[in-house]
């Protein structure tokens, strides 16, 4: 699970590594929580360029009635997303970006007690975790964009803190995660294959 | 990738700012019987 996570990048820094134009909007931030607007990088089909923009954090999908399945929603089993009604469609369609330079997960200690670790980079360099997003409309008001972070069996690092760990995919992967025309297949391949980033 | 541990003041939301990202001393839990 990944339910903390942190993005302090300047902007100019978020422009440079994801590859963007135009203007992004972001403060940087230490404690960032479910249902919060966080920052997401897409490929729209029909543009040459990435883009960026905030949403809310815990996906709802389009047929949903109300937006209390966002709260159950902040993270995605990358293993079952394809096959679970809440994220397939997103997984064919909607993949997504979600900057990040640092993630929260608890060790339990004792019956009530957990410490919390800080995982990143050893430079405290900027990455990106696999996501979803979803578009739902409000009944009789707006449309919400929501995403949700994917999670994976953990690497050597985290596995003595935590079961699960979000997906962190490498730079030279970022085209192939948010490629529209891109097979299931491939995706989970992706995927299932950066657990392992030491 | 690296890790460390950090403030519990990470578990809630409402603290956002620099200190939650600051390395801290690992809790020890105090065993009791009961």
């Amino acid at each position: 699970m990944c339910g903390c996570y942190r993005l302090t990048a300047k902007e100019r820094y978020l422009r440079d590594h994801f590859g963007l134009d135009g203007d992004l909007s972001w403060v940087p931030r230490w404690n960032i929580a479910p249902t919060q607007r966080v920052p997401v990088v897409r490929q729209d089909r029909n543009e040459p360029n990435r883009t960026f923009a905030l949403v809310r954090w815990g996906l709802i999908p389009a047929w949903a009635k109300d937006a209390s399945i966002g709260f159950k929603t902040i993270n995605a089993v990358s293993e079952t997303a394809a096959d679970k009604p809440a994220f397939r469609d997103a997984m064919r369609q909607r993949r997504c970006l979600i900057p990040a330079d640092a993630f929260y997960e608890w060790r339990k200690l004792g019956m009530k007690e957990k410490q919390p670790y800080s995982f990143g980079m050893l430079d405290d360099s900027v990455f990106a975790f696999a996501g979803l997003w979803e578009r739902w409309q409000e009944p009789a008001s707006e449309f919400i964009e929501t995403c949700t972070i994917l999670t994976t069996k953990p690497n050597s690092l985290v596995a003595d803190v935590h079961d699960r760990m979000p997906v962190i995919l490498r730079p030279e992967d970022y085209d192939l995660w948010l490629d529209p025309g891109i097979t299931m297949l491939h995706a989970l391949q992706t995927a299932s294959s950066l657990s392992n980033l030491g | 990738m690296k890790k460390y541990p950090v403030s519990t003041r990470v578990n809630r939301a409402e603290n956002d700012d620099p200190e939650c990202a600051q390395e801290v001393p690992i809790q020890s839990v105090v065993q009791t019987l009961f």
